[in-house]
């Protein structure tokens, strides 16, 4: 008995001792807080942000260097702590250092509502000038608008880039499979990706994998009616439209083997490149996925149109913001912070980015001067106001869009409305 | 003489107490370090299970057993739970026996004997994160260096819904189990090995002389005498596996949906989808599993057994 005890206590303080080693492995981001002795007016301010290049180059990365490095020659007493982060693990890798004590500054990508209700974040008039504030594109700086922990509701959530979202084809493949219209229709998609995947390629690219699962997602709902709201501001993502939008899917596209195999494992990025290098026939993607085609093997034969509906295609394209939110964690960063914004939020930096990834700005000089500079970006600015964007603005809204990046790829093999149910749940606040 | 008697008796009263707790002044230090470092997360993992947390980790008070009831009431923990036992099970049972198998062959005398147990250490010594990663790779449909080599025998169409084995929750899932076992075989063999060099060579002489059979010395002689090394190993295996993490998750992310989740896969899916009391609540239940079936296991295998007789 004695020698049982004496190894299932070593084996108890092995499993531990382990349990703690990946434990603060997953931790790890640093915080490198400044103030050192010598420099007394010193700071560190740290920066979480994806990448929205293709993950194998770091180009965002050299974007926001290139700024910092601007920055810091003109304030040396403040230094920028960069983390670049993928799309995939952006938002774990934002909790867990916010869980451990360990928030970032700055961070650019994700949700806001959520921590800006939990009292996690500066309001927006604490950090920036007046002046950065009032050259935000006025709706999209409200999508940006929730209720802090005080109850006021303000803006939290400062808009960086904003994008809208069409339909990408192949038109290589679509000559060789003798398709002559652009699909407008569920019925039309269908159509043309039996007739592709005859040729043997992919008809449809459907990532509904861990990734961005909550676009495609709001993509099809919408398309019927659906979306991830009703009328009157109420969670609505296991209506009757959104079951029948994936019921439909799973009958016409998934059963038949019209898409990628197993689309509930998919990621868009993969996808994105797979539609680049001539695979697949068709594909729901953003004005950043041209860049990517014109690095692939598919050129420039390819189309994007307005994203086909059930019955016609959709009137308002999906729009996505992405915010900046600054974490009020670190009192003494707070000017320092205000400082980096806006100088990172001026008219050129914001129109680099957007002629590299071909998004749209979330600033009205910017927007302004892009419109006559790059008139193909002129149709998406001007359209911006009419499109349907997330609820990002509901608290809930970060717990659900998590749900659905889990499980809802399972709502095309299994039955679709048990899958939502468990998504609405969380939204109702499960 | 009651005086006396009152004084020896403190004497002989006092004395075994100080010089029991003499030891102390060598092992202290050693108790005070398995206090720290193994009994006070477990304190403060059972502590966290039972509070309220928010989902970025601001204790919110007392929540009772709360947790525990959100936890069971998961709709996919029964699947889960069953996915761990099987998972536990068939990379144990399939290491120990890959693993009985290779240990024999790698003690007997053949030449560049040296070069191949030190091969046998590589899926050891690499970190089990970058092998999980590699594997994904080698099945990745189309183009994956598994799924080249089936085609090229002809079992599988590596372009096929089948190629894409990580794909689906099954084929997915025994994938994993099987990189779950070449990871653990390594540390299996090593202890088999050393368990197979402790026999002593006139047991083998006696079975001779009696006329024993190579499958009879076998079953009667090594098995019997491998058993303290099989328990130790196997006890370990258990611990490891079932606290598995890097493999699951490298491969499929635990999908799609759960339905490649073990336990501890699971207790980081609802750690990262925020609630962090219902994730404390499960790695109690863990826990308390491994305890229950390690103690269970060495109880039917009379663990003690050999040390009586």
């Amino acid at each position: 008995m004695k020698r049982l005890v004496t190894l299932a206590a070593t084996g108890l303080a092995a499993s531990l001792a382990l349990a703690a080693c990946s434990s603060s492995k997953s931790g790890g981001s640093s915080s490198a807080d400044g103030g050192s002795k010598d420099s007394a007016k010193a700071v560190t301010i740290s920066l979480l942000a994806p990448s929205y290049g293709s993950s194998d180059k770091d180009d965002t990365k050299l974007y926001w260097q290139q700024i910092i490095d601007e920055f810091q020659a003109k304030y040396p007493n403040i230094k920028v702590d960069l983390q670049m982060a993928t799309w995939d693990n952006l938002q774990t890798k934002l909790t867990t250092a916010i869980q451990n004590n360990d928030a970032p500054d700055l961070f650019e990508g994700g949700g806001y509502a959520d921590v800006a209700a939990q009292g996690l974040l500066y309001k927006a008039a604490d950090v920036v000038s007046p002046q950065t504030l009032s050259n935000l594109i006025p709706h999209v700086a409200e999508l940006g608008q929730t209720k802090g922990q005080d109850g006021q509701k303000a803006q939290y959530g400062i808009p960086f880039t904003t994008s809208t979202r069409a339909f990408f084809y192949n038109t290589d493949l679509f000559k060789q499979a003798g398709i002559t219209d652009e699909p407008k229709t569920w019925a039309d998609v269908a159509a043309d990706a039996a007739k592709i995947k005859a040729l043997g390629k992919t008809g449809f690219g459907l990532p509904l994998g861990s990734e961005e699962a909550q676009a495609e997602t709001y993509l099809w709902t919408l398309g019927n009616g659906g979306g991830y709201k009703d009328a009157s501001g109420k969670w609505a993502i296991n209506s009757p439209q959104n079951v029948a939008t994936f019921q439909w899917l799973s009958d016409n596209l998934v059963k038949p083997g019209l898409t990628e195999s197993d689309p509930a494992t998919k990621k868009r990025t993969d996808l994105w490149k797979d539609f680049a290098a001539g695979n697949i026939g068709m594909i729901n993607g953003s004005p950043a996925l041209i860049p990517i085609l014109k690095q692939g093997t598919i050129g420039d034969n390819w189309k994007s149109v307005p994203i086909p509906g059930k019955t016609g295609p959709l009137t308002s394209p999906l729009g996505v913001a992405d915010f900046i939110e600054a974490f009020n964690a670190k009192k003494d960063h707070k000017d320092a912070v205000g400082k980096f914004l806006d100088f990172a939020l001026q008219k050129k930096y914001q129109e680099q980015f957007d002629n590299e990834y071909l998004l749209l700005p979330a600033t009205q000089d910017a927007a302004t001067e892009l419109s006559t500079q790059t008139p193909a970006l002129k149709p998406f600015i001007d359209a911006l106001p009419a499109a349907a964007w997330y609820p990002s603005s509901d608290p809930a809204w970060d717990p659900t869009s998590q749900k659905i990046k889990d499980i809802v790829g399972k709502a095309v093999t299994s039955d679709p409305k048990g899958v939502l149910d468990q998504i609405q749940a969380v939204a109702n606040g499960g | 003489m009651a005086e006396s008697l009152g004084r020896g008796v403190a004497r002989r009263g006092a004395r075994p107490v100080l010089t029991g707790l003499a030891p102390l002044a060598w092992i202290g230090p050693a108790i005070a370090l398995i206090a720290f470092a193994v009994l006070w997360p477990v304190v403060k993992m059972v502590q966290s299970s039972t509070r309220h947390w928010s989902r970025y980790g601001v204790d919110l008070g007392s929540n009772g057993t709360d947790n525990y009831s959100k936890l069971f009431d998961e709709q996919d923990l029964g699947g889960v739970l069953i996915r761990t036992g099987i998972w536990v099970v068939v990379v144990v049972t399939v290491t120990v026996l890959l693993s009985l198998g290779v240990a024999q062959l790698f003690n007997q005398r053949f030449p560049g004997r040296t070069v191949a147990r030190w091969a046998l250490i590589a899926p050891w010594a690499a970190s089990v994160m970058m092998t999980a990663i590699v594997f994904k790779w080698m099945l990745y449909q189309g183009y994956g260096f598994i799924n080249i080599l089936l085609d090229d025998v002809g079992l599988v169409d590596r372009a096929s819904p089948t190629a894409d084995w990580l794909g689906h929750s099954t084929s997915g899932f025994v994938w994993e189990m099987a990189v779950a076992v070449f990871v653990s075989i390594p540390f299996t063999s090593y202890t088999v090995i050393a368990g197979l060099q402790t026999i002593p060579g006139e047991v083998y002489e006696a079975a001779k002389m009696d006329g024993a059979g190579k499958l009879r010395t076998y079953f009667s002689v090594t098995l019997p005498l491998l058993r303290p090394s099989l328990m130790v190993a196997t006890v370990i295996n258990v611990m490891n596996v079932f606290n598995s993490f890097p493999i699951i998750w490298e491969m499929t992310r635990g999908g799609p949906g759960y339905d490649t989740s073990t336990t501890t896969v699971f207790m980081w899916v609802l750690k990262k989808g925020g609630h962090i009391g219902e994730s404390a609540a499960l790695s109690v239940v863990n826990f308390t599993l491994v305890i229950v079936i390690v103690f269970a296991f060495l109880k039917v295998s009379k663990w003690n057994s050999e040390a009586e007789g």
